[in-house]
C-alpha cells in the first residue's frame, strides 16, 4: 500500500516536472484538450505576472485581483478562443488589460478616490530591498511610492505601454500586439512616457 | 541631430536600437550638449528605478477562491439552462404566455362577434378597394374618336376627363392593322 503510494506520488511529481517544461503554447493546447493540470499551471506561471500590470492600471490591489480571478475564469470558460497564430502571453495579457480598462471605466463615472492619496504605508506591496538599514528602507520606499505615483499621473496609453515594457520587460512587438496599434506608435509611446516620468521624478531622483 | 530628434531617439539608443550612423550622430549630439547628457542619464537612472519597483504577489487564498469560482461556474450555466428551457415558451413566462393567449383570443372573439358591422364594413371596404385595384391592373384599350386615326389616352382621373385633352399620336402610332 505505502509502496503504492511513494508510486503515485512519484508519477505525479514526475508529470509535475514535465508539465514545467512545456511552453505556454503547449500548454494551452493540452487544456484544449481536456488537461486540466496544464491549466494550473499556466496560472501559477502568470497570476503573479498579471497582477503586477493590472494592479499598476487599477491602482488597487483588491481589484486587481478580482481582475486576475476574471481573467483565469476566462482563460477557463473561453479556452477554445485561444488559436496558436499568437503568444499565449499576448492573448492573456489582452484579457487582462481589457478587465482593467472596463474596470477603470466604470471607476471613472463612478469618481472614485484615487488611491495615490495613500500613504506609503497603505500600500500593499513588499518592500523594494533586503537592506537592513531603516533610513535606506525609508528612503527606498518613498521613492517607490513617488514612481508609483508618477506611472499612476501617466495618460492610460502611455501607462500600459510603460508597465508592459519597463516593468514586465516585454518586447515591443508583443506589446504592440496586446495594445493593437502599430509598433513605431508603441516605441514613440514608450519614449515619451520615460521621459515624462523622468519630468515628474527628477526632483526625487 | 536637433533637439527633437535626439529626445525621440533616447528609448531606442537605449534600448540599442539604432543603427551605427544613428548612434554616431546620437552619441555626438550628447557630447556637444550639457543638457542632452543630464537628460539621456536622468532618463537612464528613472528608467532602472521603474524596473526596480517591487512586484506584488497574488494572496495566498488565490488558488482557493479560482477553484471556487471554477467549481460554481460548473454548476450554474447547466442549472440556468435547463431552467430557461422549462419556464420559457416563445420568450415568455408560463404566466405571461397565458395571458397573452387570453387576451389575443377575446380579442379575436370581439373582432368577429361583437363588432360584426365594423367587421362586415372593412371587408366591404377591402372588396371595394381590391376591385379597383383589379379595374386599374386591367389595360383599357384606346378609343377611337370621330372615325379619325386620333386617340385619347383614358385616364381615370376626374381632371382628365374634363379637360378633354386629345392628343395626336397619328404620326407616332402605325397600328399592325393599317399596315396590312
Amino acid at each position: 500500500m505505502i509502496n503504492q503510494q511513494s508510486q503515485s506520488s512519484f508519477i505525479q511529481q514526475l508529470v509535475m516536472d514535465k508539465t514545467f517544461k512545456f511552453t505556454d503554447e503547449e500548454l494551452i493546447a493540452r487544456f484544449q484538450d481536456g488537461d486540466e493540470q496544464s491549466y494550473i499551471e499556466l496560472v501559477k506561471r502568470y497570476k503573479d505576472r498579471l497582477i503586477n500590470f493590472v494592479f499598476r492600471l487599477v491602482n488597487d490591489r483588491d481589484q486587481a485581483e478580482d481582475i486576475i480571478q476574471d481573467t483565469m475564469l476566462k482563460l477557463y470558460t473561453h479556452k477554445h478562443y485561444y488559436k496558436n497564430i499568437a503568444k499565449f502571453s499576448t492573448w492573456i495579457y489582452t484579457i487582462a488589460g481589457n478587465f482593467a480598462k472596463t474596470e477603470l471605466r466604470k471607476k471613472k463615472t463612478r469618481k472614485v478616490t484615487n488611491n495615490s492619496q495613500l500613504g506609503p504605508e497603505d500600500r500593499d506591496y513588499d518592500p523594494p530591498s533586503n537592506d537592513p538599514n531603516p533610513e535606506k528602507l525609508v528612503e527606498s520606499e518613498f521613492i517607490n511610492t513617488k514612481i508609483h505615483e508618477a506611472i499612476e499621473k501617466l495618460p492610460e496609453h502611455f501607462k500600459v505601454v510603460t508597465v508592459l515594457r519597463d516593468i514586465e520587460k516585454l518586447p515591443y512587438d508583443e506589446i504592440s500586439n496586446i495594445v493593437d496599434v502599430p509598433l513605431g506608435t508603441v516605441k514613440s509611446r514608450i519614449n515619451r512616457a520615460r521621459i515624462q516620468l523622468q519630468k515628474d521624478l527628477k526632483d526625487y531622483i | 541631430m536637433n533637439r527633437y530628434e535626439f529626445e525621440d531617439k533616447i528609448s531606442d539608443y537605449l534600448d540599442n536600437n539604432l543603427n551605427i550612423s544613428e548612434r554616431q550622430a546620437f552619441e555626438k549630439y550628447v557630447k556637444e550638449s550639457k543638457d542632452a547628457e543630464n537628460l539621456l542619464n536622468s532618463v537612464k537612472h528613472t528608467i532602472e528605478l521603474v524596473r526596480k519597483q517591487s512586484s506584488i504577489k497574488t494572496s495566498e487564498n488565490f488558488m482557493l477562491n479560482l477553484s471556487d469560482r471554477i467549481k460554481s461556474y460548473k454548476k450554474t450555466p447547466l442549472k440556468s439552462i435547463k431552467r430557461d428551457n422549462r419556464n420559457f415558451i416563445f420568450g415568455f413566462s408560463p404566466k405571461n404566455s397565458a395571458l397573452m393567449g387570453v387576451f389575443v383570443f377575446s380579442f379575436v372573439y370581439l373582432l368577429l362577434n361583437i363588432a360584426p358591422e365594423a367587421n362586415s364594413l372593412f371587408q366591404s371596404n377591402i372588396v371595394s378597394s381590391k376591385k379597383s385595384v383589379i379595374d386599374k391592373d386591367i389595360p383599357q384599350s384606346p378609343k377611337l374618336v370621330d372615325n379619325k386615326m386620333e386617340f385619347v389616352s383614358v385616364d381615370s382621373s376626374q381632371d382628365a376627363i374634363n379637360s378633354k385633352e386629345k392628343i395626336n399620336l397619328k404620326d407616332k402610332i402605325k397600328l399592325v392593322k393599317n399596315k396590312r
